[in-house]
């Protein structure tokens, strides 16, 4: 399934009742680079990260180890913010804490520590839940529009916060979103998806090489690719 | 405890207590035959030469254990079969008659069928097992299958083991309901399991020395039975608030 640089998915079929959604898909995500995936509602782009997670039946596909990102920080509710993080590890109960608080601190969450979800502002919980994918032992990691909802302010802080500590892993990661300026910010590659008749299907493919400490807008190459975007996407 | 709550939480339950002591003194005076309905001090003096007896502390103890046997096997397996049901949905439509049929049948059917079918030393537990059994059952269901889907999801992103899911995720979200379920139908254990010893005539029960203090018209005994078995049932239902508590406190940190 995989090369060297890429991780290559073939053969993904998903199909519910008679809508089919992906049949016989293939796609390609450059290893320890972030991929966006844009698209228009009902494109298959959250069924596309449910099936590289293994959460739905998808033919012959084998899905690789994954940690996911949801939309809500899907936190459970009756453990601390640190033991949120700790349960996803494997291994001896005072090292797992350990690792858990050390990617708390990393994020700047130290203080989030002791508390529970239900005390955490929205953008915080978030930070948890985004701190847990990224501690997650795996080689892939999903992201499903994890700011969506929240303020514009707190998105751009969250969108800065989670590229400063994707970094330190550099994990292949799918990030699926239906900002065109958060995929301008986060990615080095982007697709987008469309629904037809036979499976969704990848319509565009780009990779984006500008460093991401020199995109902003007004930037002519960041302005010019949110162009193209926009007017492929308001056709969809 | 400011002022408020000790008139709300102490003064007014004690209130209750007063009034209901006091109307039973009033109507026992007017009435004033014994053994028609004995007073409040009567009551409690029959209660105090029980408790100068060997057989009082056999009874009770037999009563509890029955109640708790039957009690404990009914949720075992309800939270056994409210667990297949779940996983296994064919499962659970082949037990769905069976359980409204168990909900719905009247506990006397029960009572006298495991009389006829079972031996009298059985009975109690037979009975409670099986008026409690379906009341659990449903609630187990539900609190099974009413867990917190996008959680549940998360649980399987993050590949939790069986293991782990169970004492991480299934257990704490069912943990409210379940101890709810637990203690609503503690108590009634306690009254279905004395009916049946009193029907069943149940050697060194609660049920049986009512029956009998019953049958020499000894209402103020009858009485100080009645009390013994409710003091009973408080003692399991604020032992199960005192568990339900730390649980709570373990789990959800309140």
């Amino acid at each position: 399934m995989e090369s060297n640089d890429m991780i290559k998915i073939q053969n993904l079929s998903v199909k519910f009742d008679e809508n089919v959604v992906f049949d016989n898909f293939s796609v390609t995500f450059p290893k320890n680079k972030i991929t966006c995936v844009l698209g228009p509602s009902g494109s298959g782009k959250t069924t596309l990260l449910k099936a590289l997670a293994g959460l739905i039946p998808c033919g012959e596909f084998l899905p690789p180890k994954a940690a996911f990102v949801f939309q809500d920080h899907r936190l459970l509710p009756y453990l601390t913010a640190l033991d949120n993080l700790a349960i996803v590890l494997d291994g001896k109960k005072e090292e797992r804490r350990e690792r858990a608080k050390r990617a708390l601190t990393d994020m700047e969450l130290s203080e989030a520590a002791d508390l529970y979800p239900p005390q955490l502002s929205g953008g915080m919980a978030q930070r948890v839940a985004i701190a847990r994918g990224l501690l997650f032992d795996a080689d892939l990691l999903l992201m499903d529009e994890p700011f969506k909802g929240l303020d514009l302010a707190l998105q751009e802080r969250l969108i800065k916060y989670f590229v400063k500590y994707w970094q330190n892993s550099r994990r292949t990661t799918v990030f699926v979103t239906h900002s065109i300026l958060e995929a301008i910010l986060v990615a080095d590659k982007i697709i987008v998806l469309d629904k037809a008749e036979q499976g969704a299907a990848i319509i565009y493919e780009k990779d984006f090489t500008l460093p991401r400490e020199e995109r902003a807008l007004g930037v002519l190459e960041v302005d010019a690719l949110r162009k193209e975007l926009h007017d492929l996407l308001v056709t969809l | 405890m400011n002022k408020k709550r000790v008139i709300e939480n102490v003064a007014a339950p004690l209130v209750g207590v007063v009034l209901f002591i006091a109307i039973w003194y009033i109507v026992a005076a007017a009435i004033g035959i014994k053994i028609i309905l004995p007073s409040p001090t009567d009551t409690i003096k029959g209660f105090f030469s029980l408790l100068g007896e060997k057989l009082f502390y056999v009874s009770v103890g037999r009563t509890l254990l029955r109640t708790l046997i039957g009690f404990l096997i009914a949720f075992a397996l309800a939270c056994l079969f409210a667990y297949l049901a779940h996983i296994v949905p064919f499962f659970k439509k082949v037990f769905a008659p069976f359980a409204v049929m168990m909900r719905v049948m009247p506990t006397i059917s029960v009572i006298l069928l495991v009389l006829i079918w079972f031996s009298h030393a059985a009975a109690p537990y037979v009975i409670t097992f099986f008026v409690i059994f379906p009341m659990l059952y449903t609630t187990v269901s539900n609190a099974v299958d009413n867990v917190d889907p996008s959680l549940l999801e998360m649980t399987k992103a993050f590949r939790f083991s069986t293991k782990k899911r169970f004492f991480s995720f299934y257990l704490p979200s069912m943990l409210p309901a379940l101890l709810t379920g637990a203690s609503i139908t503690l108590s009634f254990s306690v009254k279905l399991t004395v009916a049946a010893e009193v029907i069943a005539y149940t050697e060194e029960s609660i049920g049986r020395s009512m029956q009998e203090a019953s049958m020499y018209m000894q209402t103020d005994i009858v009485l100080a039975w009645t009390l013994a078995a409710i003091l009973l049932g408080f003692l399991l239902e604020g032992s199960l608030l005192l568990i339900r508590k730390a649980i709570m406190r373990h789990y959800y940190g309140e």
